[in-house]
């Protein structure tokens, strides 16, 4: 076995003991999940810190070194938000975190404009003449859509109470409707994805974790039912 | 430098960089253009800083726990979470930068199990919150169990062979009154942000310029 | 001027926008309108209030998203929770996700101390940055079943983890509250929480919650908003119904 075989069969074995670690959790939260919550915190924050310098020298530096000077702003705005770990600075930091949250609200608001507002008025204009089957279906998305977008009307006006309350009960049920079959939507691809690490559980060289983990838990039952019975 | 400490002047600096969002997508001037593309990449390198305002956090809340914690399993398990952070971040700067063999190794034996391992986990809850949910109590969670159980034998294979009448009633459903709902969500939703993004820029929202609970 | 296929959207936002602005306006002396009851949003006092009677800690978090709407949404509600919790003497714990909020998330939770007379109790391990979606889960479940959490207030833009969280959540006997604007997400927590912000009322919580007449305002704009673009559905179908012509018309019109 040469070094890239060895490397490769203890990492596999790693990961097999990491996977088996998170799912003791199931069981009971453990000194073994607790490791592996621990070591996924810490290798993910490496990780972005990595990528954090990287983004800041691709992003950066390497634009300031090319002349473009105006990149110096936000490398200081960067530098200033540490003053909010300070008591007297702190207020420093406030400059950077209005830039943060303009351009970051205005970018992701804005895209709503279209996708989420127009693109769906366009998509209600629907014949409500025609088969019967198609009235019906079609008075549904209209309706429906009209009754569970007022559901949300947050007004209260007293003339309109009485109205609103029926308009706001046919829109709470579409919207119950939509949440089971979001639910029910997404309850199968779950059950996919856990059949997909099981399947890898039993593939090598993963599988030679499986009957240490099971001897873990063996152990564990039995000292908790012990501990119970004392 | 009073006048730098008023909170009036970042609320103002928020509300034109976010008007000039905006403007960039209605109008086509190319010179907003290339500065609204350009203020995307500040916040990439302002996330950057952020993240080791992150380290710094990490570091005190598991340094604390290291130099004070009485009990040695939590003592351990913090200074081994600092020790992978810093060991990930060293291994990640080696040359070059993000892409050293130990980095990797260390990614793939690590994140790339665990992962799609706690993604998975959800397969046991979403059993145990299906038990809660699909219980019919009123109307509507009869509702709600009703186009849970036509969308899951919609989906599963097992659906077409039970009855050929479940593929028509799940793609009906799908179709049309998830259609109206899901349609609802999202312009609620557009309206709700676009409501937040005036209050933001007006200085109504914003909680983390504001002293004062309750907004 | 304008991008192509944008007129039309710009003439919708100012619309949106007219009636928001017009309503704060309007409502700067007294509210001229009265918000409906959002049981959600009342029910955070009881959460914050069996975490002091239990003494045990309050988990929130503000979703996974960077800095979007519903973040800031969720930064708006966990300030008022972290009020709740500086008044009761109960723990706030704060976990972010992403490296952007982190000190937003910092400076919501030391402005909610200082703003009940706790600054001295305010320490920075109360906003925990776990970096990264599915690490700030395995923490979320490590801290609610080591710590037996009370109560958790989640609010903003969610995903995967949702479920992770309120599912050890309501084994360890937790009261929760918690909110998407994230289509695929409200059913679980609708389906879990005792308490389910649907949709959009996230938006609605800082202008309810500090009941400010002008804050309202914004939201009875958005209510005149909302029948606005019901208004314009319901005269799409028509005109569709009257005849394709009209309708494609009225689609054309819309992409201007």
């Amino acid at each position: 076995m040469d070094f890239a075989e060895f490397a490769s069969l203890v990492s596999g074995l790693i990961a097999a003991a990491l996977t088996l670690m998170i799912y003791s959790l199931l069981y009971r939260e453990n000194i073994l999940y607790r490791i592996a919550e621990h070591t996924f915190v810490g290798i993910y924050a490496g990780y972005g810190v990595a990528y954090a310098v990287k983004n800041i020298m691709d992003q950066g530096v390497s634009r300031i070194s090319a002349g473009n000077y105006w990149f110096i702003i936000p490398m200081i705005l960067g530098v200033m938000l540490f003053t909010r770990f300070t008591v007297k600075q702190a207020w420093i930091s406030r400059y950077s975190m209005a830039v943060m949250v303009g351009v970051g609200t205005g970018v992701s608001v804005r895209a709503l404009i279209e996708a989420q507002i127009v693109r769906q008025i366009k998509a209600s204009v629907i014949s409500l003449y025609g088969g019967p089957f198609t009235v019906i279906d079609n008075l549904i998305i209209v309706f429906g859509f009209i009754c569970a977008f007022l559901y949300f009307f947050f007004t209260d006006i007293s003339a309109l109470r009485r109205p609103m309350s029926y308009i706001a009960k046919a829109g709470r049920y579409v919207l119950m409707f939509t949440f089971g079959g979001a639910f029910g939507g997404t309850v199968l691809s779950r059950m996919t994805l856990f059949a997909g690490r099981m399947q890898y559980l039993l593939s090598y060289p993963a599988y030679y974790m499986i009957p240490v983990f099971v001897a873990i838990i063996c152990a564990m039952i039995y000292y908790d039912l012990r501990k119970k019975k004392e | 430098m009073s006048w730098a400490r008023r909170r009036e002047l970042p609320l103002f600096l928020s509300a034109i960089l976010g008007i000039m969002a905006f403007a960039d997508y209605f109008f086509d001037i190319p010179v907003l253009h290339s500065v609204v593309s350009d203020l995307q990449v500040w916040i990439i390198i302002l996330a950057a800083f952020a993240m080791f305002m992150g380290v710094i956090n990490l570091t005190i809340v598991h340094g604390r726990v290291v130099m004070r914690e009485k009990d040695i399993i939590r003592r351990g398990l913090s200074a081994w979470t600092l020790f992978l952070m810093y060991l990930m971040a060293i291994l990640g700067l080696l040359p070059p930068i993000t892409a050293h063999p130990s980095f990797r190794w260390l990614y793939s034996t690590t994140v790339a199990a665990l992962d799609p391992t706690v993604y998975s986990i959800l397969a046991f809850y979403i059993t145990s919150a299906s038990y809660r949910a699909f219980r019919a109590r009123n109307i509507e969670t009869m509702i709600f169990l009703i186009a849970g159980i036509i969308v899951i034998l919609y989906n599963a294979p097992i659906g077409g062979y039970l009855h050929p009448g479940i593929v028509t009633l799940g793609s009906w459903a799908m179709n049309v009154p998830i259609v109206a709902g899901q349609r609802a969500i999202m312009v609620g939703a557009a309206i709700g942000a676009l409501a937040l993004a005036i209050r933001t820029f007006t200085g109504r929202e914003s909680a983390w310029l504001r002293a004062g609970g309750g907004g | 001027m304008f991008v192509p296929g944008r007129i039309s959207q710009f003439v919708i936002f100012l619309v949106l926008c007219f009636f928001m602005l017009s309503a704060l306006w309007l409502s700067k002396r007294k509210p001229i309108f009265k918000l409906r009851k959002i049981a959600p949003l009342d029910a955070i006092e009881e959460v914050v209030g069996r975490c002091a009677e239990m003494g045990r800690p309050l988990l929130m978090v503000p979703g996974i998203e960077g800095i979007t709407a519903q973040t800031l949404a969720g930064l708006t509600v966990v300030n008022y929770a972290t009020s709740l919790a500086a008044r009761y003497d109960v723990e706030p714990i704060m976990l972010v996700a992403v490296q952007d909020v982190y000190p937003l998330a910092l400076e919501n939770v030391r402005l909610a101390f200082q703003a009940e007379g706790k600054a001295d109790k305010f320490r920075p391990e109360m906003v925990r940055f776990v970096y990264s979606q599915f690490p700030m889960a395995t923490t979320a479940m490590g801290i609610i079943n080591r710590q037996r959490v009370a109560g958790t207030v989640m609010v903003g833009g969610f995903y995967a983890e949702t479920l992770m969280i309120l599912e050890n959540a309501y084994r360890a006997g937790a009261v929760q509250v918690g909110g998407t604007a994230n289509y695929h997400n409200i059913p679980f927590f609708v389906a879990v929480c005792d308490y389910a912000l649907i949709g959009e009322e996230i938006f609605a919580a800082s202008a309810y919650l500090s009941k400010d007449p002008e804050q309202i305002g914004t939201i009875v704009g958005e209510d005149f908003g909302r029948l606005f673009l019901a208004l314009l559905a319901f005269i799409g179908a028509i005109l569709a119904t009257l005849g394709a012509t009209y309708g494609k018309w009225f689609i054309n019109l819309l992409s201007i």
